[in-house]
């Protein structure tokens, strides 16, 4: 997908009404958290460290929310739109995720349906998505339900992994000259040639032949004439 | 069959290597990299020791620094535990020390309070524990010592200012959760100024009136229900002018008092709370500044110490308070002592113990009596610490009675953190090195006498200069046995590995160009010589000028003269400072005046050579010298934000500016980025070679800058390509949905910039989709459209911006290759790395402000012109162009800090190495942190992966193998010859 430089069009119409929604004190507004649970890349989240933040983003709006104690991210105050989740980690890396919220509960979403600060029915839905990609190319949903005591919505966030920041040295071992071919080879043509004249020699003239053999050269007449030289 | 990689893959394979970047080897953390992990100068009311729990013994050191970082330290190594950098999300300017931090008794907590934000923090590993965001602005913190339940909840007193009727509120929160236990509003002119709790009431002390002639007005609320009980106001007749004279202490004590002076300080008034009367205590002659120490503890006795600081001494006063009757008496004073010293209060159950540090001592005294119950002289002391404040830790040994053992960390006018155990200077903290302002790479200067006979032989004739070489020579033997006894040494630690440290902290330079030092300089008018060949430790620190608290060193330009080894820095206040880089000894200084009179400073090349040119405000330079006027454009800015070309017309004597463009942009537009090429911006090559041998040639125009301009309200941004000569638009791109908000930056290198921002738009090629998220625009500029062609100028060797080329054309315009990348994280403080030939490629350095780390990003991967939407043909991978992919994550291997948490960069700057390979890396804001970056790998000179070991042992083996070979071969040749023929 290209994303074009000089040739954009004007906003959507689905960025102008998110974006459009300066006043904060007649807009509906809600609480979230994030959870992260154990995964396999991070059995025990309480070893995230504590500079870890998760930040909301859209145009014009930024929220921003520190790890808590029960490894949550607690964000107030959030108004209505549609909003990319990054959580920013030293040790870990997170999946994007897509957050909407939406004032609207005309379209029946078995995820979730909240009420808090503010007594506006707001919902919460949440899905991976794809940097780079299209916004509403949404990828797998991420469950979004009301689970906590004071009636924010949860979302459940994704580990991608843990972060290697170094290379590893390449160690020199000794054999590891020996899995190069072009070694083997040398190897085994060095073998060849160091070897084969031995091999001749040892396989043509065993010692004890070879001095009958020069016995009966020097002294070949004697041997036939009697054995009297 | 063997299965043998195609070509292409293999190809693939290769060219995908640059991409992924030259990481960070574990074994050179620490050795080619250094980072002070700061937390700012401690403030005296947010700095305090705390148990984080309540069972455990030892205790933390937690601040509230003057860079909005809350952190915890461990007394005993000084080593950090945690931070949180509170000022990294309130971007709207909170003046200097405007955080509040406390801590309950036996709390395994610590509440923060910074803009409108109130935390809480688990004291031992620095997780929240619940935060809120109110309208307005605090201006108090407190926790309420007790109160009805089993927690100690949270007072946090608000400012909120509204179309100009202030309104006060405090809140009450709950500890556990966060949530408002009550609320007390108050619609009222007057100003609040801090909220005091004892037993059974909460104070809010509120300054009444108008500057000149204030009184303080004192508002009792009830604990449980946040209701008004009664409102005072004590007169102060007509003796309070300033709230800086205002000291408020003792919240939480039995008896919270407010206390103020006058403007002479020749009395001091005090009011107990709650009551109507205050009392007034003679200062002593010559008083300067009062503080006040008293302890937080309800349990604590209602004692308090007055310090009162001369301008050449200091001393103390200890007050006691009757709880009955309110009567405040004089128990004893210690006495005025010379120099400067501080006092710190702790308490121990019912028992207030004060510590007073002196430049030579520390005495321990107890609010009872005027007994010393500790002296401790101050040993081990290389840097002299001057305290300015403190905060103490007393122990009452068990057994031995009347045993303490005390350690204070104070705060020296060094801006150094200290932390004295009994009298021995445990560990110092250079906290002095955040607020960085600027900063520069300076080269360690030669020996000045070196330098002198050089130039000595080389203007003396050649047989003099001979007999004076080899005198030089022969004196130089004297040196001989001391480098001898050095190379056992050198070889030793050269063949492990390690690093030689520059000996006796002599300063010198190294053969490939690593040995520098940084000159910062900070806002608190302290300049630090840093010598980043010794993991960054400063080699000097002098303070240039003393800055009122609250306000900032607003330093314009910074410059290094090499071959004087001066530096030189310009101020806004139309102040300046001339430091020597080797010892930083001042040459000449000139403190700032009241007025900003300067708006930017320009490094501008002279007859008198390259100077730093001073712009003052509405971009006014004013006539120059002839000598010291600048040959090039200088671009400013005009008194309605718009750029202005200035170039300066000599007559006789003087040169006068004269404007040559002016670059308004549209209304309704405003500049938020300027970019210029670096002042050393090597390029290697003219051209770029494609993968069918034609060449695409670069657009290397020096006079050019890339202006950014945003429209608040119709959100786009433009990014205009200025000639500085001529003031034209070189090229412009506008690209909406930009979100005003959040930060707008570029950079700008050879022939190529880039800017960053947030987007949020839908497409124009297909309107079903959109798109957001932090992007980062690259532009290449070359010299024309096709391959193998220069344009209309052709292989001139000069051109001029002003005059028309002779072709129909017009004015060269470069041609523009542009794309757009999402990034995976917001970036900052950009940054390009500088080699010395430039034949390096290149990497764009950024700060994260979010994952707290510095990401060094290829330019081969901000390439305009990889192939789109397929894959790369092989001409175009012989180019190192791949498919494009429009997001770039943060690769963990990118990122140069690696697991370093490094917070607050506001700026990155380069330097070359003597080595082409490697560019000196050097950030600063709250922390500081430098490196060696090298973007083409480390391919001049060997790394600390080669293994001289093995090479050595493997020299050794074969020696070993020759010698005893030999014998046997000799043997085995003799043996041949004596042989019997066959």
């Amino acid at each position: 997908m290209r994303i074009p430089t000089l040739l954009l069009s004007l906003l959507g119409a689905a960025a102008a009404t998110t974006a459009l929604s300066h006043t904060h004190h007649h807009t509906p507004q809600t609480s979230l958290k994030i959870y992260i649970p154990p995964s396999a890349p991070l059995p025990n989240p309480a070893a995230l460290p504590p500079q870890t933040r998760a930040t909301l983003n859209s145009l014009t709006k930024h929220h921003s929310a520190p790890l808590s104690e029960a490894s949550n991210f607690h964000f107030h105050n959030v108004t209505p739109g549609s909003y990319l989740l990054d959580i920013h980690c030293l040790t870990h890396a997170f999946i994007p995720l897509r957050v909407d919220i939406s004032s609207s509960s005309s379209s029946p979403s078995s995820s979730s349906s909240s009420s808090s600060e503010g007594d506006h029915p707001l919902q919460i839905e949440a899905w991976e998505t794809f940097r780079g990609n299209d916004w509403g190319n949404k990828g797998e949903k991420v469950s979004a339900e009301v689970s906590d005591t004071k009636n924010a919505v949860v979302v459940v966030a994704r580990m991608a992994g843990s972060k290697s920041y170094f290379m590893e040295r390449s160690g020199f071992s000794v054999l590891s000259i020996f899995k190069n071919p072009i070694i083997l080879l040398s190897l085994v043509s060095m073998g060849l040639f160091l070897g084969m004249p031995k091999l001749i020699e040892n396989s043509r003239f065993p010692p004890k032949i070879s001095y009958e053999f020069f016995f009966v050269q020097q002294k070949g007449g004697c041997w036939k004439k009697g054995g009297i030289c | 069959m063997l299965a043998i990689p195609s070509a292409t893959t293999l190809l693939v394979g290769l060219l995908a290597l640059p991409s992924g970047v030259r990481a960070v080897f574990r074994d050179e953390v620490g050795h080619i990299d250094y980072h002070h992990q700061l937390l700012g100068l401690p403030q005296r009311e947010t700095t305090f020791f705390h148990r984080p729990r309540k069972d455990d013994q030892g205790s933390l050191l937690y601040t509230l620094s003057d860079e909005g970082v809350l952190g915890a330290v461990n007394p005993g190594t000084g080593g950090v535990v945690w931070r949180q950098f509170l000022a990294g999300e309130n971007k709207d300017e909170t003046t200097v020390g405007e955080g509040f931090a406390r801590a309950g008794e036996g709390e395994g907590w610590v509440a923060s309070a910074y803009g409108g934000e109130v935390h809480a923090w688990d004291a031992v590993t620095g997780r929240n524990k619940f935060w809120a965001r109110f309208p307005g602005k605090v201006k108090d913190l407190e926790v309420m010592e007790m109160t009805e339940a089993e927690r100690k909840d949270v007072l946090v007193l608000f400012e909120e200012e509204e179309e100009e009727k202030g309104e006060t509120v405090l809140r009450r929160l709950n500890a556990a959760d966060g949530s408002v236990v009550w609320e007390f509003r108050e619609v009222t002119k007057d100003v609040p100024l801090q909220v005091s709790t004892n037993v059974e009431k909460v104070f809010v002390v509120f300054l009444k009136g108008t500057k000149g002639g204030y009184s303080l007005k004192v508002t009792t609320l009830d604990t449980l229900t946040g209701k008004r009980l009664d409102e005072l106001v004590i007169g102060t007749k007509a003796n309070l002018n300033d709230e800086q004279d205002i000291m408020l202490v003792g919240a939480n004590s039995a008896a919270p008092i407010v206390a103020w002076t006058d403007a002479d300080h020749t009395t001091l008034r005090v009011n107990v709370l709650g009551l109507k009367t205050s009392q007034e205590f003679p200062l002593v002659e010559g008083t300067v500044e009062v503080e006040i120490h008293a302890p937080h503890l309800i349990q604590s006795q209602p004692h308090f110490l007055v310090h009162t600081k001369t301008a050449t001494g200091n001393k103390g006063e200890v007050y006691h308070i009757d709880l009955k009757t309110g009567h405040i008496a004089k128990a004893y004073e210690l006495p005025l002592l010379p120099g400067k010293g501080a006092f710190a209060t702790s308490s121990i159950s019912a028992n207030v113990y004060f510590t007073r540090i002196t430049e030579d001592e520390l005495i321990l005294v107890s609010s009872q009596s005027h007994g010393v119950l500790g002296r401790w002289p101050l040993k081990n002391t290389n840097s002299k610490i001057a305290p300015i404040h403190a905060v103490s830790e007393v122990i009452k040994k068990a057994g031995t009675d009347g045993n303490y053992a005390v350690r204070s960390a104070a705060l020296t006018a060094d801006d150094e953190w200290a932390l004295v155990r009994n009298g021995e200077v445990g560990w110092t903290r250079p906290e002095g090195l955040s607020g960085g302002v600027a900063a520069i790479f300076a080269e360690i200067p030669e020996s000045e006498e070196l330098a002198k006979s050089l130039e000595q032989e080389a203007h003396s004739n050649p047989v003099q200069a001979y007999i004076h070489r080899v005198k030089r020579h022969i004196n130089d033997l004297q040196y001989l046995p001391g480098y001898l006894n050095n190379v056992p040494a050198r070889l030793i630690s050269s063949i492990a590995g390690t690093d030689v440290t520059s000996s006796a902290g002599k300063l010198s330079r190294d053969s490939f160009g690593f040995h520098k030092l940084v000159i910062l300089v900070t806002k608190r008018g302290m300049v630090y010589g840093l010598d980043i060949g010794n993991s960054g430790a400063a080699v000097w620190r002098k303070r240039a000028f003393q800055i009122p608290k609250g306000q900032k060193w607003d330093v314009k330009g910074i410059q290094v003269d090499e071959s004087s080894g001066q530096v030189t820095i310009l101020g806004a206040k139309n102040d300046f400072a001339v430091l020597k880089t080797e010892t930083g000894q001042i040459l000449s200084a000139k403190a700032p005046s009241s007025e900003a009179t300067t708006q930017s400073t320009a490094l501008v090349d002279t007859a008198s050579g390259q100077r730093l040119l001073r712009i003052g405000r509405d971009g006014k330079i004013g006539s120059l010298p002839v000598d010291k006027a600048p040959k090039q454009t200088v671009v400013t800015r005009g008194p309605d934000g718009e750029l202005k070309g200035v170039v300066f017309l000599a007559d006789e004597k003087t040169a006068h500016e004269s404007t040559s463009w002016t670059f308004s942009v549209p209304e309704g537009q405003r500049i938020v980025s300027i970019a210029t090429r670096p002042s050393h911006d090597a390029v290697a090559s003219i051209g770029r070679v494609l993968g069918d041998r034609t060449v695409k040639y670069k657009y290397l125009n020096p006079n050019t800058i890339v202006v950014a301009a945003i429209d608040d309200k119709a959100w786009t941004l433009t990014v205009y390509l200025l000639d500085t000569v001529s003031g034209q638009i070189l090229s412009s791109a506008k690209y909406n949905g930009v979100d005003p908000t959040k930060s707008v930056e570029c950079a700008m290198a050879e022939n190529w910039f880039v800017c960053s921002f947030f987007g949020q738009y839908t497409l124009r090629e297909n309107s079903a989709q959109s798109l957001r998220g932090y992007q980062i625009v690259v532009s290449d500029l070359y010299e024309s459209e096709e391959a193998n062609d220069r344009g209309p100028l052709g292989d001139a060797s000069t051109f001029s911006s002003l005059d028309p080329v002779d072709v129909p054309t017009g004015v060269a315009l470069p041609s523009v290759v542009s794309q757009t990348y999402v990034m995976g994280a917001p970036i900052s403080a950009l940054q390009v790395s500088q080699t010395r030939q430039g034949i390096t490629s290149r990497q764009l350095l950024a700060y994260l402000p979010e994952s707290h780390g510095i990401m060094a990003i290829p330019k081969m991967l901000l390439e305009p012109r990889r192939p789109v939407g397929r894959d790369a043909t092989p001409a175009e991978m012989e180019e190192g162009l791949f498919k494009y992919h429009p997001a770039i994550e943060i690769d963990p291997k990118s990122v140069i800090t690696h697991e370093r948490d490094v917070i607050g960069i506001k700026k990155i700057i380069t330097s070359p190495a003597i080595v082409e390979s490697t560019s000196l890396v050097f950030a600063y804001g709250v922390d500081i942190f430098g490196t060696r970056v090298t973007p083409s790998f480390l391919f001049d000179i060997l790394g600390k992966g080669f293994n001289k070991v093995s090479l050595v042992s493997t020299v050794l083996a074969l020696f070993v193998g020759v010698t005893m070979l030999a014998p046997m071969v000799r043997k085995k040749q003799i043996n041949l010859r004596w042989s019997a023929p066959m």
